[in-house]
């Protein structure tokens, strides 16, 4: 398969298969699913950000009519901490059993302590709210650095931090250290001209997605559970379950609806096993779906962070060394993405020498989850914000700087291997080659740029392809589609098999129908599920081909496939048969053409990608008025460029949002003050002026067609390129995210004084 | 020989920063790995990936290695 520009389907913008449901408010999403006789399941919460459980009492609650089940902690399988982790791998199941429902303390505003299904919502409220909790409130830390101080309230004490040796005697905050080191750091800054120093924090911030966590789960007599609900990966939400419930795979059935928005925060089950617990109490379907209030105070947001960190450089501009500290906060339970930041943060550039360590911290917040990139938008911005720094320190265009240091093919990342195939540069280029880049700035404006750096992966990935009797397709996945997967899938099958893609049906199957794929996340689907449809897709020709010989009695080998036909020279004459025709005879010439694959998809090339931002900023009040807007990435090659450019453009307003206003205001006892979107502010569609692209496609040779994942880059430079612009428009550079009126007003006045 | 390059913990533990290895694929290589540093037992697998001359390999076991092929142990890559 070629990976030129010439093919029929690769490349152009049908219109969604899911477009018109979706737009016209017919598609069915997690809390449009009912059964008869559903039960309706509400979640008992704590009110405290850190408290023991003394006791807690059903009594009366199970006394109200209505009221058909109550579960707690005792109602879920103990994991012992030998069985915590799969394979060695994360999730740790002991922590996820805990998280899902607190047994003996509450670690967070919003933990979930008891759930309730009844015949209707009033009455499932009314009997949470006569169940009786007895609460011993303790010290709380919702602060990163404050949960690092030897006396900060422990969350654990059992908790020791790993990653030192020897292993800490007392119990810690700090659930594990990393350390990554390239080269000779000492060395490094030690032939550095220049060095720039900085201190960043950045806050949690909410994946945002607009449709509410929500399920409904049967079990029958049987013992067979069926799932319908809204995830990234309705193969994780049965392997989960399973895990969690004691129960087998085979047991659990998992039908996915339409998801509206996840961007990593569907990623992990906070309903679904509760849901199950319900079910097999009362024997009757539960439905359960959060309320915004909830998804803000009990579901993960990304990670917030503290960061230090130096750079080291000649006069002539060439970087010599880094090194950082980055603490992330893990929320109740380890596993921030501290590492993969440590990983990412200086990925775009060719630095010897660097020393990054990282610390997962635990804090009394609803424990992290991914975000988009995870890890790396913050740690970006620390080190972006640090070479535009150390740009205006030596006098140099910031473009050119990054231009001089930039990772190509053969350069080593921070974290040891070198790049294969990477077009980091060719952004850079576009982006001075770009109009945006030398357009005039009028009085309190500025421009920043910023890059990002994704790793991209494959995976577990499987894929069939069914030829219809009529000479139509459909093409059978088991991965969600959040980001325009079902066109992506149906334009390489038809590019394939050479057919119209109005001819191409995508299918999302559920568990009991399709094979195991890995989740809807990574930047993986398009490339890996990709490579599964088409390797299906060449299944399915190969068959056809060998039915054409068969029909035409001349060897296969004379037989090739081209825009959808079969063509041979049959006794002299140049024939061709119509994949149509080929499968009109698929009776005569053997039954049914099906085309599979499964596949632990290898060969992801990384992502690159560069930012242009052009701001205003209003002295008087420290409002940031984004004013011109350019996301400029790698992309490998567009399968359709329209969902591509959107992959650009709704990461670019989410990065806004995580620099300009998102952030978890906490007040003095460790409550969300807020839990809702008038007061979470994220951006809107009149916030923001349309967010322009430039799909740079220099192709990834592992994939047929060229693909690189897109979905996670471009969350990452908007932090530093939106800080970089507010701080050329206001001669002041905040170091604390988010870039709000208030603190932004404050630096300026702080300037102003001096 | 695949060099096999530490870093990290994992260079504390092997005590060593990098190595050769003489081994045909992935599997061959952990084998002889935590044979020679019986330190690394159990810790080639634990949330790590393989990144093998550049890519990064996912579960692996069965990956080929050629004679100049370049291995680092990478923190597994998390999905968002």
């Amino acid at each position: 398969m070629s990976t030129s520009d010439n093919f029929k389907w690769v490349g152009s913008r049908p219109i969604r298969p899911d477009g018109v449901d979706k737009v016209t408010g017919r598609a069915s999403f997690a809390a449009d699913f009912s059964l008869p006789g559903t039960l309706h399941g509400l979640i008992l919460r704590s009110p405290y950000a850190h408290a023991r459980i003394l006791s807690m009492d059903f009594s009366k609650a199970l006394a109200i009519p209505g009221v058909k089940a109550i579960v707690c902690a005792k109602d879920m399988p103990v994991i012992a901490a030998e069985a915590a982790l799969v394979g060695g791998q994360p999730p740790d199941f002991c922590d996820m059993s805990e998280n899902l429902m607190a047994r003996d303390k509450v670690l967070y505003e919003g933990h979930a302590i008891a759930a309730v299904a009844a015949t209707s919502k009033k009455i499932a409220r009314q009997a949470l709210d006569t169940i009786a909790v007895e609460y011993q409130v303790l010290p709380h830390v919702t602060d990163v650095q404050s949960a690092m101080e030897p006396n900060a309230p422990l969350l654990s004490d059992k908790r020791y931090t790993q990653g030192i040796e020897p292993r800490p005697r007392k119990p810690s905050n700090i659930a594990s250290r990393y350390e990554q080191i390239l080269g000779d750091p000492v060395q490094g800054f030690a032939e550095a001209e220049v060095t720039v120093s900085e201190e960043f924090t950045t806050q949690p911030v909410h994946q945002g997605y607009i449709e509410l966590h929500a399920c409904t789960a049967q079990i029958g007599a049987d013992g067979q559970a069926q799932i319908w609900c809204s995830s990234q990966g309705q193969f994780m939400i049965r392997a989960y379950c399973a895990k969690l419930l004691n129960m087998d795979i085979s047991q659990i059935r998992v039908i996915p609806m339409e998801i509206g928005g996840g961007f990593g925060g569907k990623t992990t089950v906070y309903l679904e096993p509760i849901a199950l617990l319900l079910a097999r109490k009362s024997g009757r379907p539960v439905k359960m779906q959060m309320t915004r209030q909830e998804v803000f105070t009990s579901t993960g947001p990304a990670s917030g962070s503290y960061i230090t960190m130096k750079l080291g450089a000649r006069k002539d501009g060439t970087i010599t060394a880094v090194e950082g500290i980055l603490c992330y906060q893990a929320g109740a339970y380890p596993g921030s993405p501290v590492r993969l930041g440590c990983m990412t943060a200086f990925a775009p550039y060719d630095i010897p020498n660097s020393k990054l360590i990282g610390y997962d911290v635990v804090v009394n917040r609803p424990k992290s989850a991914a975000y988009r990139a995870p890890g790396a938008p913050m740690a970006s911005f620390a080190a972006e914000s640090l070479i535009d720094m150390l740009a205006a320190k030596l006098g140099m265009c910031p473009l050119e700087l990054r231009l001089k240091n930039a990772a190509k093919m053969g350069t080593q990342a921070p974290y040891g291997p070198k790049f294969r195939e990477i077009g980091y540069v060719e952004t850079l280029e576009a982006a001075r080659r770009h109009p945006h880049y030398s357009a005039p700035l009028g009085p309190n404006q500025g421009r920043g740029i910023a890059s990002g750096f994704w790793f991209n992966i494959g995976g577990q990935s499987s894929a069939s392809v069914n030829i219809n009797e009529d000479g139509t397709a459909v093409v059978t996945t088991g991965n969600p589609d959040i980001g325009g997967s079902r066109a992506s899938m149906a334009i390489m099958a038809a590019e394939v098999l050479g057919i119209d893609y109005k001819k191409v049906t995508p299918v999302i199957a559920d568990t009991s129908s399709t094979a195991y794929s890995d989740l809807t996340g990574g930047s993986r689907v398009t490339f890996a599920v990709g490579m599964a449809v088409v390797e299906a897709a060449r299944d399915v020709v190969a068959q056809l081909t060998t039915r054409a010989a068969s029909l035409w009695d001349v060897p296969v080998e004379e037989v090739s496939w081209l825009d959808g036909h079969a063509l041979a020279r049959v006794q002299g004459q140049a024939q061709q048969m119509s994949l149509q025709a080929i499968a009109a005879e698929s009776a005569r010439t053997g039954g049914p053409i099906a085309g599979n694959a499964n596949i632990n998809a290898q060969g992801a090339g990384p992502g690159f990608g560069t930012h242009i931002c052009d701001v205003e900023v209003d002295p008087e009040t420290g409002r940031v008025t984004v004013l011109r807007y350019t996301a400029i990435q790698d992309v490998g090659k567009a399968i359709h460029p329209a969902y591509v450019e959107g992959q650009l453009q709704g990461g670019a307003v989410q990065g806004i949002g995580w620099a300009l206003n998102e952030e978890y205001i906490y007040d003095e006892s460790g409550n969300m003050s807020n839990q809702g979107f008038l007061d979470y502010r994220m951006p809107v569609a009149s916030d923001l002026p349309m967010i322009d692209t430039v799909l740079v496609e220099v192709p990834n040779p592992r994939h047929p067609f060229g693909v690189r994942g897109v979905g996670e880059v471009p969350i990452i430079a908007p932090l530093g390129a939106v800080a970089n612009a507010v701080a050329r428009a206001s001669g002041v550079r905040v170091f604390d995210l988010p870039i709000s009126p208030p603190r932004l007003l404050a630096a300026i006045r702080k300037k102003q004084v001096r | 020989m695949a060099r096999v390059i530490f870093s990290g913990e994992l260079s504390r533990l092997a005590g060593v920063q990098q190595i050769d290895i003489d081994a045909v694929d992935v599997r061959a290589l952990l084998r002889q790995l935590e044979r020679s540093y019986p330190a690394l037992q159990g810790r080639l697998s634990d949330r790590l990936a393989i990144a093998i001359d550049g890519e990064i390999i996912s579960s692996p076991l069965l990956e080929p290695l050629s004679r100049d092929s370049e291995v680092h142990f990478i923190p597994a890559i998390e999905a968002g």
